[in-house]
């Protein structure tokens, strides 16, 4: 006879001394994560399983910047652009590894520091327990507070290690080919690094042609308005789009051009010849519109690990022109152990380089 | 100021017969042979590339009286497809051939902007913020392209006057100068903002 088993209760970890907090997350990127905690003992970073899942979905308001408050934009929640990470069978998310790609924007949303990446490249939900945590089926509502409150504060050290470049390699052809497949995907991508960084954005709707721009958002009082081309777009194009993106906003929603910051959103950057960097140049010095230029390369870095920095100085310093046509020495501004960290920092994605 | 050098013109040399002579096939030019001749010029260019169309519209605009130059192929520093040159007014144009767009789009329009920009910054030939930037292309846009409405954000936005002219309507101020003594104000090219007609 065929026994019905019972369906396991969720659980959830709590901390079981308040008085022994957690002090930092010491991140390893290609390995497990570790948490020291105020008593000095160093445990495994585990999945505590939150109540809303912040690593799979992210909140609705987050969708919904205030701006063009009429425009259809792509209200998918979904952290993961490829789908990968759900909740398993007993209450906690899992990540499945024949999909995932390793992009890491999962790795960023869990403030336990349980996701990582492992040796082949695919994000992983850390499960087990540890001495400081207890397991209850029901979470009161201090236990929560109490472990959000202790977590919310924790530092993050990371180890500036080498990665490797069969990582990047890997993981940008297999973007690329998901985006080829999947219209509007590299939009996706885009806007959840971007609200992973803080920076609250929106992304057209594929096939309504009225609303041009790819990504629009607000930072204080100014607009952000972005053009995203990372699969092998015209790279001539997208300060063509900038111009239409400023005069559509200026002429229909009545916002001054100098409070509009576009920028572009590229993989590469062209090479040094490339008439772009004039165009962008020309743009400046006649109409005053400064377009800004990110590498998606730096996003995802940014986001790998878990960097928060401040939207407007990016938006000041990566500024690519024909006198300056690099972002190398702004990057390292925002983030100095760039060149520790990452191999292709003196390539393509960070300046024009034949 | 840095003038740009061409080889030549640009323009192919046809002989002295014009474009309504040569597409006649045997008729007489004039009013009563206007729609067949008109029909053997669209049944023929409708295939036309980027090489044979450009310098086609140079020859129309010459003949039209403007000192017109087709920008040579390959010469990426100069993003637009040719240019009216005048003392004062100078107007970069963006064609597209037939095989190219068959109507002229949103994208020609965001190039004529480009081209607007470039050359009040690189300066290769005297223009001011007024002078218009040229769309030509085979057809005209649809409504529903909303090519009209970027024209309208883009003049509000920044001042400048983008025009579009199909084909058609480029043969028929052609047609209107041999055939019924209407020479073309210059300066409603100059100026254009939107359609020609």
């Amino acid at each position: 006879m065929k026994r019905l088993n019972p369906k396991k209760s969720t659980q959830y970890g709590i901390l079981k001394n308040s008085t022994i907090s957690p002090v930092s997350t010491i991140v390893e990127l290609f390995g497990e994560n570790k948490v020291l905690f105020s008593d000095e003992s160093q445990v495994r970073a585990i999945c505590l399983n939150c109540i809303s899942h912040p690593c799979i979905d992210y909140d609705y308001e987050m969708l919904k910047p205030d701006i063009l408050p009429g425009m259809p934009h792509n209200l998918n929640t979904k952290v993961c652009p490829i789908d990968s990470i759900k909740i398993g069978g007993d209450g906690f998310p899992q990540i499945d590894s024949t999909s995932c790609i390793g992009c890491g924007i999962c790795l960023s949303k869990c403030k336990y520091g349980a996701i990582h990446l492992t040796s082949d490249n695919k994000a992983l939900v850390n499960r087990g327990t540890h001495q400081h945590v207890d397991w209850v089926e029901e979470l009161s509502y201090e236990d929560f507070q109490n472990r959000e409150g202790a977590f919310s504060q924790i530092e993050l050290d990371y180890l500036p290690i080498m990665i490797s470049k069969k990582y990047f390699n890997e993981l940008y052809s297999k973007i690329l080919s998901f985006c080829k497949s999947n219209n509007g995907a590299e939009n996706y991508f885009v806007r959840n690094l971007f609200l992973n960084l803080g920076l609250n954005t929106k992304v057209r709707v594929i096939g309504n042609n009225d609303i041009r721009f790819d990504l629009i958002g607000t930072i204080q009082n100014d607009i952000i308005v972005g053009e995203i081309g990372l699969n092998g777009t015209d790279i001539l194009e997208e300060p063509r789009a900038i111009l239409d993106d400023v005069a559509v906003l200026n002429s229909r929603y009545g916002f001054e051009i100098n409070s509009i910051k576009p920028v572009i959103i590229t993989l590469s950057f062209p090479n040094k010849r490339s008439d772009v960097y004039e165009v962008i140049y020309d743009i400046q010095k006649i109409l005053s519109i400064r377009i800004i230029t990110i590498s998606f390369h730096i996003l995802i870095l940014l986001n790998l690990f878990r960097k928060k920095v401040d939207i407007n100085e990016m938006i000041k310093l990566f500024y690519v022109d024909k006198d300056n046509k690099s972002i190398l020495e702004a990057t390292i501004k925002i983030f100095p152990d760039i060149i520790k960290i990452d191999p292709y920092y003196n390539s393509e994605f960070y300046q024009a380089i034949k | 100021m840095k003038k740009l050098t061409h080889k030549s013109n640009g323009i192919e040399q046809t002989g002295t017969l014009n474009i309504f002579q040569r597409h006649s096939n045997g008729l007489d030019v004039e009013e009563s042979t206007k729609t067949i001749i008109f029909k053997n010029i669209f049944g023929e260019i409708e295939d036309y590339d980027k090489y044979k169309f450009y310098p086609l519209v140079g020859e129309i605009l010459q003949e039209l009286g403007f000192n017109c130059q087709i920008t040579r192929d390959g010469d990426s520093n100069n993003r637009s497809d040719g240019y009216i040159i005048d003392e004062v007014h100078s107007v970069p144009i963006e064609i597209k051939s037939p095989t190219e767009v068959l109507a002229i789009n949103n994208k020609s329009v965001r190039q004529a902007v480009e081209n607007k920009v470039v050359l009040l910054s690189r300066k290769f030939y005297n223009t001011t913020i007024e002078t218009t930037s040229l769309v030509i292309g085979y057809l005209y846009p649809t409504e529903r392209s909303g090519v009209l409405d970027l024209i309208d954000d883009v003049k509000k936005a920044y001042g400048f006057s983008i025009g579009i002219i199909s084909f058609e309507a480029l043969l028929i101020c052609l047609w209107n100068k041999y055939y019924q003594n209407k020479e073309l104000d210059k300066n409603i090219i100059l100026t254009l903002n939107g359609r020609l007609f």
